[in-house]
């Protein structure tokens, strides 16, 4: 399996990949915690299908520590015990956030509110912004058709400025 | 988290007695089908995301783990599609129990494209091994759903 077309070797595509990567490292460095991140771009890899993002956000998360259990039970996380009530708000948040296609209707007040009460604004700022980046960045690698299986953790890094 | 109802408490209920036949039947598949242990294990896993069930989707992860199946497919399973690791017959599977999971509201069931590729790959006894299991575990799946049977603790051994 090739992706239909090499973003990278592209001079602008190269150029924009770079963008978007500091647009997250600028995530990543915020108070959001880290394990939260994880799992906020794996579940909505997983709704989005997108291959490559799974296999990096599943590799990054169990080198990062996480246990295999809490990362294979993100796809079904709302009946499972090991997730916090905190993890479980940004979980729901991204589901809603992720399908707004064809009139659904959002993000719901009782989801916000539960945001709210788990999270500060610097938090909240973090965490939208994780949401949308991740859509973005599965949309680019799905309709590229770029697939996962051999990402190294870390295998970016030199894209940081 | 406890499930809302303990949906086998009573082992002389006509629900816990529906429940052994039940699980007879997954038993004689998961035991004697000819399809590929880690084929059917994808499916069962595959269905389970999909319907949210946290039970069976902890299960079938640890089932699979303990079967020697390597995280990277585990972890691809959700994204299988644009995933390197999966043989054209485990894909073939795995586009079955898609679209025969996803059937609500007419959305048009298993079309023919998806279909022929399951008579590509598997025979008369599997192709129907193949049906049974993503019947199966859609309805396993619900009973679980419904009486939020909550995932986290299952202990690799059984049929789970």
């Amino acid at each position: 399996m090739e992706p239909r077309f090499d973003l990278m070797a592209n001079d602008l595509g190269a150029k924009i990949a770079k963008r978007i990567y500091n647009v997250a490292l600028a995530i990543v460095d915020s108070p959001l915690p880290r394990v939260t991140q994880d799992l906020v771009m794996l579940r909505a890899s997983q709704i989005n299908g997108c291959g490559f993002c799974v296999d990096y956000h599943t590799k990054d998360a169990a080198a990062a520590g996480e246990t295999a259990v809490r990362v294979n039970l993100v796809a079904a996380w709302r009946e499972s015990t090991v997730f916090t009530d905190a993890e479980r708000a940004a979980l729901e948040l991204t589901e809603q956030g992720t399908r707004i296609a064809d009139a659904h209707p959002g993000v719901s007040d009782e989801t916000w509110s539960r945001v709210r009460e788990h999270y500060t604004d610097d938090q909240i700022a973090a965490l939208v912004s994780l949401i949308a980046m991740i859509n973005a960045n599965n949309r680019l690698n799905v309709i590229i058709r770029n697939p996962g299986g051999s990402y190294q953790p870390g295998q970016f890094a030199d894209m940081a400025d | 988290m406890t499930a809302r109802l303990n949906l086998f408490g009573n082992p002389t209920a006509t629900a816990a007695r529906a429940a052994a036949h039940f699980g007879a039947a997954s038993r004689t598949i998961l035991q004697d089908s000819s399809l590929p242990a880690a084929t059917r294990t994808l499916v069962l896993l595959r269905a389970s995301q999909i319907n949210g069930d946290a039970y069976a989707t902890d299960v079938w992860t640890k089932n699979a783990a303990a079967a020697g199946e390597t995280a990277v497919r585990v972890n691809l399973v959700a994204a299988w599609r644009e995933s390197t690791v999966f043989t054209d017959a485990e894909r073939a599977a795995l586009e079955l129990t898609e679209q025969g999971t996803r059937i609500a509201d007419a959305a048009g069931g298993v079309d023919d494209e998806a279909w022929n590729r399951v008579r590509e790959h598997y025979d008369d006894d599997q192709s129907a091994d193949l049906v049974m299991l993503v019947a199966l575990m859609n309805a396993t799946n619900r009973m679980s759903v419904i009486v939020r049977q909550p995932g986290g603790d299952h202990e690799p051994a059984g049929l789970g």
